[in-house]
């Protein structure tokens, strides 16, 4: 008794593209909700959609937990990628109209002025002409490589008394929204691609231009490393993210004005079924949205930079030193990440300092917290560093910082044959007085100051021994000598986070059956896994209370009577992405409070290194506590999960409660302070 | 002074580390690896040990290395036990090691092995002490299976039996042929073996049972949670349903990848000897080489005293052994604490070391244990029976360097020597005289076994060493004895030795 996997993302898809509606949200803010949902869809096709065309391929018939065939499952999600597109090209188009009203025009070709055109002439000629690589296809050619995710125009070409195909890739390297001038709005935009179409001409001189389409593909992007043969993984991935750009075409997405003889060349040619087939009312790859900026005089279509809260104090000098006066909570994007950036700098320049252990999964482009360790290593300090170089669709970027951080005397690691590390933890040794003391910082999120500011994370600072000493313990073990771990307070996933997990609702069950109070409260991004799901159906039937929070996909099904009545599942879905895993236990009046870089997901307890840790400080676990109640009584971005399937928004005009905007306005000066202006809140309602 | 120590016990399934901090004379842990590497098979089976094996221990000990430097750890040991002691090529790699890696590894002798683990005891063991007022402490083996005995606060036996684990493996898979009740064959065949050692363990009446060593820490583990104090009435009932191979016990038991007929053996070996006592646990300790090993670090950063009773361990055991072959232990007594005396007057001088101290009782003790078969030329007998025994704590070298010592009491014997005591190491040579010397002296002070003369005082001049004695009686036997030992000592020291009467 559970919902399919891939419509409850689409589902989770649909809420983020119903942010558009949110009129209290500026409109530029309401259209990058588009292009969010573009680029999440884009992933969905390469990875999830690509799963199910290989289980197709591959003649696999049986069906899954909620008694879909492979085929059947396609054809339910095309159905509502169809409808979902369908809406959000509606909406989009919509905006952009309204955009135009407020000072903000894109222009397509059809309403080129002679003014334009000869602005964009220029430009063709001076700066796009020279990047660009006209490909005629026959059969004395091989297909060329159509690369994944990337704006196309198929050409169709006279030559001689035939129609011939020809192709030109819309270069990446140029920005596809260009500003002309002599327009009748503010700014005014044209896209590239309708400029290349425009001077299609020049590039094919000597031959018809019978009619052109603009096209894009989208690839399987799963990338399957034989780690068995891996003698070397760097290279081995380094060849897996190469491949990727041949991998199966799984969408071809057509934009308009297409000639049935281009469309069917196209298709062919793409080995791609009908089924897969999108014909697009509008503008391909809406990703371009999220670059379309406000000018100062137009700065009320925009919302203004979030400036997150310095909080807690700490000292600057000796962030140790405050550390040691107790652990240090951190919800960002609230609070700052530059507590943490500011930890992991203190450690690479103090004298005292004698390593640094980190596991990198996903980092920014321009990571402070990278070249913090390279300057550590240097000064001679210990330093290893796990990089994740499995974390999809970051392969390229994780190998490039493997190499640098090699390159400066840092001792990587790659993690553990078959298992992605997926934890964030950072391990920093420190002699004090003739004494050893290690520092940790523990998260939910990934050490990148960017997502940083628009993921809902949460992370602990503590110098607790216990920690780490079971942070060491982790370490030994991603470092591949150690095959297994016996931490004391810690869980850690493959080998004993599920069972912890179990332990801990099997409690709750019990507290039920003794007659007791038994509540669960749990955050995360998805809940798929199905033991946990079977688990959670008992402890309903025992009575207890199971609220959950999960942002995106949920198999579980609520609400079924003598099933899973005493569950609700609720998904917000914000400015911010929620993206913190929060574990609350009732535990009869002594309850736990649990933060873990884990999901409820089998990949994340079976075939992740993850890792799950208590919150000990009191008043910490009260203010995490409230902040899940805070999220349980938002009545503006919460979304209520059916036993359908279906998420019914909540809404309450009377006293809204918003839970990401308290949390951005909010002002206090201790953790007690959160803790009372949150109570009055939720009481008020 | 140092507050980081670090431990690497080389063994034959895994290499371990350990490091700690002492904060507050307590050492608290900061890192404890193990990482599987099986020496000890290889070993087993050629005699040597791989070199691809050994390049996988060289990758370990780089990362212990770098993780010891991580601490910043510089105060440490490394030792490799069974596998390297028993490889034909344990030279070669003791100096691949060293050259990759840096690290200084030494092999150590299974009797030093034992030791340092019990050692490890007073720390590991809250209540070490009522452990030591009266248990039987059982260490199976892959080879052999070691029996001690702690009562009234010391060890007072060690003996190893050569019933091992992958021997009784083999009978008991021949056994199984002929018949199903072959774990019950086994067990009557370890009682028989091993009914001679009972009757003097039940006269202890031991009230606590510890099993020690990586078989019982697996059977606990796999089948009482790894608890410390396993009650006795749950492994008996474990006990019984192996004697009966139980279907679901032996699955349990093999679906952990865990050889059957090697845990059958185990099983049984413990109920055997689990019989001869009164307890109401099995007491499972956490005891280690490796916590054996920082113990001795720590004692040695610190001066510690608290691992006292564990280093006189190897006292009470030399003692057992020479009340086993009656010996006077009224004589062995008094020339040992005659021998101190004169030890510590020309310790300073003559820069001796603990270790020094430590031979010389052991020689006092055990010197006249050559007696009891043999009653003329005793000391060549005890010299025999000292370098062929294996003292807990005490390496074979230094068995061997007792054993010279007792020989060189006798000043005919010390004639024959010649200068040159064969199969020792140039360096001892010197001192195995030294000590014979001044164990000749206490030897000759109590010629007649009546304890007539004390050494109450020494003094040391530019030419002599005063001897301040009080007499009791009539002292000829061992005035004449003494001017005997006056040439040898004179030679080594460079003093003469004379005997000084102090007044009442």
């Amino acid at each position: 008794m559970i919902l399919n996997r891939e419509l409850s993302w689409l589902e989770f898809n649909r809420r983020v593209l119903m942010e558009m509606e949110d009129l209290t949200t500026p409109i530029l803010e309401r259209l990058r909700f588009s292009a969010i949902f573009a680029s999440n869809l884009d992933e969905f096709f390469m990875v999830r959609v690509a799963a199910i065309k290989n289980q197709i391929s591959s003649g696999y018939e049986d069906v899954d937990p909620t008694g879909l065939t492979a085929r059947e499952k396609l054809e339910l999600i095309n159905e509502t990628v169809s409808e979902l597109v369908d809406l959000q090209y509606k909406m989009t188009m919509s905006q952009l109209e309204t955009l135009r009203e407020d000072g903000i025009s894109l222009i397509r070709s059809a309403e080129f002025t002679p003014s334009i055109l000869a602005q964009l002439e220029k430009k063709f000629s001076l700066e796009i002409f020279p990047v660009l690589t006209p490909m005629a296809v026959d059969f004395s050619r091989r297909f060329p490589l159509i690369a994944n995710k990337s704006l196309y125009i198929g050409v169709k070409l006279l030559i001689g008394l035939e129609p011939k195909l020809a192709m030109v890739q819309v270069p990446s390297v140029l920005e596809r929204l260009i500003k002309v001038t002599d327009c009748k709005s503010n700014v005014c935009y044209v896209l590239l691609e309708d400029v290349i179409e425009t001077f299609i001409d020049k590039l094919f001189l000597g031959h018809q231009v019978l009619a052109t389409c603009q096209f894009r593909a989208t690839r399987n992007g799963d990338i399957n490393i034989v780690e068995d043969e891996a003698e070397d993984l760097l290279m081995v991935i380094e060849e897996a993210v190469k491949l990727r750009k041949w991998g199966e075409t799984v969408r071809l997405e057509i934009g308009q004005g297409e000639d049935p003889w281009l469309l069917k060349v196209l298709q062919d040619s793409l080995m791609v079924e009908a089924k897969q087939v999108f014909k697009v009312d509008g503008i391909l790859d809406l990703t371009f949205l999220f670059k379309i900026k406000a000018p100062k005089s137009l700065s009320k279509l925009t919302k203004a930079p979030y400036k997150p809260k310095r909080f807690p104090i700490i000292d600057k000098k000796n962030i140790f030193k405050t550390i040691r006066e107790g652990d240090i909570f951190l919800h960002h994007p609230y609070e700052t990440f530059d507590t943490v950036v500011d930890f992991i700098k203190q450690a690479s320049k103090d004298p005292h300092v004698l390593a640094i252990k980190q596991t990198l999964y996903r980092v920014s482009g321009d990571s402070q917290i990278v070249k913090a360790l390279a300057e550590a290593a240097e000064k001679g300090k210990q330093v290893t560093v796990l990089v994740e170089l499995r974390a999809r669709f970051d392969e390229e970027n994780n190998i490039n910082w493997a190499k640098k951080l090699e390159q400066r005397g840092v001792h990587v690691i790659y993690g553990i044959y078959g298992l992605k590390t997926h934890s964030k933890i950072t391990l920093i040794v420190r002699r004090e007085k003739n004494k050893i003391r290690r520092y940790l910082h523990l998260s939910t999120g990934n050490y990148n100051d960017q997502t940083a500011k628009v993921y809902t994370d949460m992370g602990l600072i503590t110098c607790n021994e216990s920690f780490g000493s079971d942070a060491s313990m982790f370490f030994n073990m991603v470092s591949g000598f150690v095959t297994s771990v016996n931490t004391s307070i810690m869980s850690v996933a493959p080998f004993t986070l599920r069972q912890k997990f179990n332990d801990l609702i099997d409690r709750e069950i019990s507290h039920a059956k003794a007659g007791h109070s038994a509540s669960i409260i749990a955050k995360m991004n998805s809940l798929v896994d199905l033991e946990i799901i079977e688990r959670l159906y008992t402890a309903s039937k025992a009575g207890v209370k199971i609220n959950l929070l999960i942002r995106g996909i949920c198999t579980l099904k609520p609400g079924i009577e003598g099933q899973s009545e005493n569950i609700t599942v609720t998904s917000i879905v914000g400015e911010f992405l929620e993206h913190s895993r929060i574990f609350y236990f009732e535990n009869h009046r002594k309850s736990e409070i649990y933060l873990s870089s884990a999901d409820w997901m089998t990949r994340n307890l079976s075939r992740r290194v993850e890792l799950l840790f208590p919150i000990e400080d009191a008043t910490i676990a009260e203010r995490i506590l409230y902040t899940l109640k805070l999220y349980l009584a938002d009545n503006q971005k919460s979304w209520q999960l059916t036993s359908d399937g279906k998420y019914d928004k909540i809404t309450n005009s009377k006293h809204p409660i918003k839970a990401q905007d308290i949390l951005k306005t909010l002002e206090y000066t201790s953790n007690k302070e959160y803790i009372n202006q949150i109570k009055s809140i939720i009481e008020s309602k | 002074m140092d507050h980081l120590f670090a431990a690497i016990d080389l063994g034959s399934n895994a290499i371990k580390l350990k490091i700690v901090q002492v904060e507050n004379g307590i050492m608290k842990p900061l890192e404890d690896v193990s990482v599987q590497i099986p020496l000890g098979d290889e070993v087993f089976l050629s005699n040597t040990i791989q070199l691809e094996t050994v390049k996988e221990a060289v990758e370990t000990l780089n990362y212990f290395k770098q993780t010891m430097a991580s601490y910043g750890v510089t105060n440490y040991k490394a030792v490799a036990t069974s596998a390297l002691r028993e490889a034909e090529n344990s030279k070669n790699i003791v100096e691949i090691i060293r050259m990759r890696t840096g690290l200084e590894v030494e092999v150590v002798e299974d009797t030093i092995e034992k030791f340092l683990t019990y050692k490890s005891i007073r720390d590991k063991i809250h209540d070490y002490r009522s452990i030591r007022k009266g248990s039987l402490l059982v260490e199976v083996n892959s080879g052999s299976c070691d029996i001690s005995i702690y009562t009234q606060n010391k060890l007072m036996k060690n003996d190893e039996i050569k019933l091992g684990i992958k021997s009784l493996k083999y009978m008991l898979i021949e056994l199984e042929k002929r018949t199903v009740h072959y774990p019950y064959i086994l067990k009557e065949l370890i009682e028989t073996r091993t009914s001679h050692i009972w009757p003097n363990i039940e006269a202890k009446k031991l009230t606590h049972f510890l099993a020690v060593g990586g078989e019982a820490k697996q059977m606990n583990e796999l089948l009482f949670n790894d608890v410390e104090e396993v009650p006795m009435s749950l492994f008996k009932s474990y006990s019984a349903k192996a004697m009966a191979n139980d279907y679901e016990l032996r699955h349990k038991v093999e679906s952990k990848r865990i050889n059957w007929y090697e845990f059958l053996a185990t099983i049984i070996l413990y109920d055997v000897f689990t019989e001869l006592v009164d307890a109401q646990f099995i007491t499972v300790p956490n005891i280690s080489l490796r916590d054996g090993i920082l113990a001795e670090l720590v004692e040695k950063e610190f001066s510690l005293t608290r691992y006292k009773h564990f280093n006189n361990d190897v006292f009470t055991l030399a003692y057992e052994i020479s009340k086993r072959y009656k010996s006077s232990e009224s004589h062995v007594k008094h020339m040992e604490h005659t021998a101190l005396i004169l030890f510590k007057a020309l310790r300073i001088n003559f820069q001796f070391h603990d270790r020094d101290e430590t031979l010389l009782r052991l020689a006092a003790i055990l010197h006249e244990i050559g007696k009891f078969t043999r009653m003329r030329d005793y000391l060549i007998t005890t010299y025999e029976k000292i370098s062929n025994l294996d003292i807990l704590g005490i390496k074979h070298d230094e068995s061997l360097i007792i054993a010279h010592m007792c020989r060189l009491i006798s000043s005919s014997e010390h004639k024959m020597y010649d200068n040159m005591i064969s199969g020792v190491q140039p360096e001892d040579q010197i001192r195995i005289f030294k000590l014979a010397s001044i164990l000749s002296i206490a030897d000759a002070l109590d010629k007649g076994k009546k304890q007539r003369i004390t050494v109450v005082d020494t003094e040391i001049t530019e030419n002599n060493f005063y001897i301040k004695i009080k007499r009791d009686s009539e002292t000829i036997l061992e005035d004449w004895s003494f001017e005997f030992t006056i040439d040898n000592f004179a030679n080594t020291f460079g003093i003469i030795p004379e005997l000084k009467d102090v007044d009442e």
